[in-house]
């Protein structure tokens, strides 16, 4: 009997491990969208409107869709800066005052007149940058030389961070002309400049778009990406390997805070003409379960992106439109993530299909080494 | 008659126990062995001879894969600790598993709390705690923290715990590794009044002198296999060594003789302190030569394993002087080590050698991806790398899917491989290597020893070579270093002019050298 090895090519472990955790993706979503369309018909008085708001209300308008882009964009950047974090095995959540700094830090220098434009929004980034990088590297600081726990000290700094900002916008750049409280006027110089006319959706596309592929290229194609990963898996091996582990998790740290803060400018400078957040925005903790569903790889982040981003618009089309409340919306973020994070999901099934190949491989090898 | 009858009586017997790991080794061969009732009965052997295992076996800590547990002439089946404990059979393991931040009495009664109501009743549990502590004349204070109490108490505790849970067959897995010699000398007056109220204790050591005192009988195994068992009384010392060290087949190597050059490695007056304020190294001086392999002989927690992590920069020794090539590694790094042209392994190979959830590629260059060829401008190479690592693959024989495998997807021996792989492969001036076919399948083994002796005798390589495998020691190394307690007792220039036995009697501190002959292993030039 004559095998061919090309046609009857058996998977390896790692294909099989590929194939199984989009499988559990997939199973996650359809499960999740199931508990979701049984709570609308619960709730809900006109039930097959609003199941097609859920599924298809973010496309039905060019509106819509760049409200859905405008919140895809944030996304992009804290999903990436917290890859980076747990990639180098670093529980930092500090990438939600990272980009809270980054916004009123960048604020102080965009109400500056008299820089040329281009310039101008530079300044801010770099400003806006700095700032998180600041909030996020302080943990991986205390941690590398104290041993404080990262998770504490990062979720602490997130307050430090919000009060000190609230106190300096509104002590020191708070506009009373403005109705509310809010800084004073952004200058147009700073501002980003809308990408296509008409939508709504600001350049900062761009830059986001390029800081995911640029972390995807420094963590999965860069040494010092190898370093990361490597130290996220076993430090005591890569210190072993000669690796200086204490300056990755530092250098990690200040750059996915960076990112974070970077995010935090695009936002302010890109959506509004005045800063006027008065708390937390939620893009950090949405950049946790970003990394989560993306399990840490920021190849995956704008698909993760997308689908929050979708989900968020979905969630604002129904309040519009019907009595389901917005937190359904939730429900739904909360099953799939649980589902995607639980790691022995569908385990039992995926290893016996591995020995079943292996098995197969087995046979298969022997079958030509007896022919 | 009567007296001698309850002496002869055969409380527990383990019949044809055999026992093969996951990753293809054999822990325990077809080991038969019996305790008698009220006995101290000695379960010895060397690091690895399967003492550990086959106690877990006995404990239900692990399954057998062929064997009789015969208890008070019924077949039992032990399928865990508690199952054991109902038996009648308590286990002291070498470490101890207390919760430090509880108390003794809410430690004494884990896992079977005395209730008032709903309630945890902590004042029964101190009660109890101290009723059975006067019962068995080991006095214990109930309401301290674990964590406050001293190492000997705290073993103290254990064997009450099993006591208090009715076993009156006690395992004690190297007790007397952690405990100064007062709380030894302390120790053996209990056991032998426990031994005296009729409970059975099996004793496990690889230290003579305490098995001579204590020990009313011994069993010795070997490479997970019974050398014999023997009255205590019709041993000497050295019949235990010799026991214990035994002689076996030779190992499959033709060798040339060693060619030694200028030295490499400088040693002089180590110490250390380890953070029990134990003095692990004393005075330790050694050179080691270009084109040599120097054995590192001693029974395990003699110093070694600090001595392997200060050569590696792992631990910074508390005084003392080690250069390489002339310069002095007091303030490199691991890396700095490394860049001297210094491979290294460790003797724990998924902790420090290997990266398990990370593929065979990222583990070949862990040690390497900075250097020229691997990267270009800071971005791997992956071309290269994934080239250099289906050579070496190939070179090594590694049985893997790729190199794209993951690490936790090979056995033990192919993880080894990579391991070897990674660290020979820099062509290294310096090889520190420890226990480098610990617990690996035979053919693997060869072919690490067979890469070693290639580097000696193609690149003048200098191998420190750490192994508690006494064939693989005399067979690889050129000159033999023997630890004892902190200390090098023996120099051993060339390795033809001695055996198993005589390293057993230094390695088990029966015999110690002279200064002078000792001081041969310094060759100033």
């Amino acid at each position: 009997m004559k095998i061919k090895f090309g046609q009857d090519r058996v998977l390896t472990s790692q294909e099989i491990g590929r194939r199984f955790s989009i499988l559990r993706t997939a199973l996650a979503l359809l499960l999740a969208m199931g508990i979701a369309i049984l709570l609308i018909f619960l709730v809900s008085n006109n039930p097959f409107r609003d199941i097609n708001s859920l599924l298809l209300g973010p496309l039905s308008s060019s509106n819509r869709i760049s409200q859905m882009v405008n919140k895809w964009i944030p996304l992009l950047f804290t999903g990436t800066a917290v890859c980076l974090f747990f990639s180098v095995g670093q529980i930092n959540l500090a990438a939600e005052g990272a980009f809270f700094a980054g916004a009123f830090t960048s604020t102080l220098v965009a109400i500056i007149g008299g820089i040329p434009p281009g310039l101008h929004f530079i300044l801010c980034a770099l400003a806006g940058g700095v700032a998180g990088a600041i909030v996020c590297g302080l943990p991986g600081i205390m941690y590398t030389k104290f041993n404080v726990l990262t998770v504490v000290s990062s979720l602490m700094i997130n307050y430090v961070v919000l009060y000190l900002g609230l106190f300096i916008i509104t002590n020191v750049v708070r506009d009373p002309a403005a109705g509310y409280e809010a800084s004073y006027r952004f200058q147009n110089t700073a501002r980003l400049a809308e990408l296509i006319p008409g939508t709504n959706v600001h350049s900062g596309l761009i830059i986001a778009v390029l800081i995911v592929v640029f972390g995807y290229l420094l963590l999965h194609k860069s040494n010092f990406g190898l370093q990361m990963r490597t130290i996220g898996a076993n430090s005591s091996f890569a210190r072993y390997s000669g690796m200086p582990v204490a300056r990755v998790i530092v250098l990690s740290q200040l750059l996915g805070g960076f990112i974070a803060g970077l995010g935090g400018t695009t936002e302010v400078l890109g959506l509004y003409n005045r800063f006027g957040y008065t708390g937390l925005t939620n893009h950090g903790w949405d950049g946790i379960m970003l990394a989560v569903l993306a399990r840490n790889n920021p190849k995956y982040i704008p698909l993760a992106a997308l689908f929050l981003a979708y989900l968020r618009t979905s969630a604002d089309v129904l309040n519009l439109t019907s009595n389901v409340p917005s937190e359904v919306i939730n429900i739904i973020q909360a099953i799939i993530i649980s589902f995607i994070a639980a790691e022995r999901f569908l385990a039992g099934w995926e290893f016996r299909t591995i020995v079943r190949n292996t098995e197969k491989a087995m046979s298969l090898k022997e079958g030509v080494a007896n022919e | 008659m009567e007296a001698l009858n309850y002496k002869d009586d055969t409380v527990l017997a383990m019949k044809n126990i055999t026992k093969i790991y996951s990753n293809g080794f054999v822990a325990n061969k077809d080991i038969t062995f019996s305790v008698r009732r009220g006995e101290i009965h000695g379960l010895m052997g060397e690091n690895g001879a399967g003492k550990t295992t086959l106690m877990k076996v006995l404990f239900g800590l692990e399954r057998p894969e062929q064997g009789q547990i015969i208890l008070e002439g019924r077949e039992v089946h032990i399928d865990n600790p508690l199952h054991a404990l109902e038996y009648g059979i308590g286990m002291v393991h070498q470490h101890f598993m207390l919760v430090g931040s509880l108390t003794v009495a809410e430690n004494m009664v884990l896992g079977m709390e005395p209730k008032k109501g709903m309630l945890f009743d902590y004042r029964r549990a101190v009660k109890e705690t101290e009723e059975i502590a006067e019962r068995f004349n080991l006095p214990i204070d109930a309401r301290a923290v674990v964590n406050d109490i001293s190492v000997g108490m705290k073993q103290r505790l254990e064997i009450l715990k099993i006591l208090y849970r009715g076993a009156k067959i006690l395992l004690l897995d190297e007790p007397t590794a952690v405990l100064t010699p007062q709380e030894t000398t302390e120790l053996f007056k209990q056991l032998k009044n426990l031994r005296d109220q009729g409970y059975t204790i099996v004793f496990i050591s690889h230290k003579l002198g305490e098995v001579k005192e204590l020990c009313d009988r011994i069993t010795v195994l070997r490479k997970g296999e019974v050398v014999g068992t023997a009255d205590v009384d019709d041993l000497t010392e050295l019949d235990i060594s010799r026991m214990m060290v035994g002689k076996d087949v030779d190992l499959n190597i033709e060798k040339k003789e060693a060619n030694p050059g200028k030295t490499i490695l400088r040693v002089r007056n180590l110490s250390y302190t380890n953070q029990f304020g134990k003095k692990a190294l004393k005075d330790v001086s050694f050179d080691l030569r270009q084109g040599e392999i120097l054995g590192v002989a001693g029974v395990e927690g003699n110093g070694q394993t600090e001595l392997s992590e200060i050569l590696s920069g792992l631990l910074v020794p508390g005084s003392g002087e080690v250069s390489i090539k002339g310069k002095s590694i007091a303030n490199m790094s691991i890396r700095d080590i490394r860049l001297t042209n210094t491979s290294l392994i460790h003797e724990d190979r998924m902790i420090y050698g290997a990266s398990e959830e990370q593929t065979i590629v990222e583990n070949i260059i862990s040690d390497r991806y900075f250097q020229k060829g691997y990267n270009r401008q800071g971005f791997l190479n992956t071309k290269f790398n994934y080239r250099e690592t289906e050579e070496l693959i190939e070179e090594y024989q590694i049985a893997c899917d790729g190199p794209d495998a993951t690490i936790k997807t090979l056995s033990g021996g192919n993880i080894q491989k990579v391991v070897a792989a990674r660290e020979f492969s820099s062509e290294p001036e310096l090889l520190i290597l420890s226990q480098p076919t610990r617990g690996i399948d035979v053919g693997a083994a060869e072919l690490i020893r067979q890469k070693m002796l290639a580097l000696r005798d193609r690149l003048g390589t200098a191998i420190l070579l750490f192994s508690a495998d006494l064939t693989e020691l005399l067979t690889m190394s050129d000159g033999i270093i023997v630890f004892f307690d902190g200390e090098i007792v023996a120099y051993f220039p060339d390795v033809k002019e001695i055996d198993e036995e005589i390293l057993g009697k230094y390695m088990l501190g029966l015999e110690k050298q002279s200064p002078e002959e000792i001081g041969g292993v310094i060759h100033e030039n």
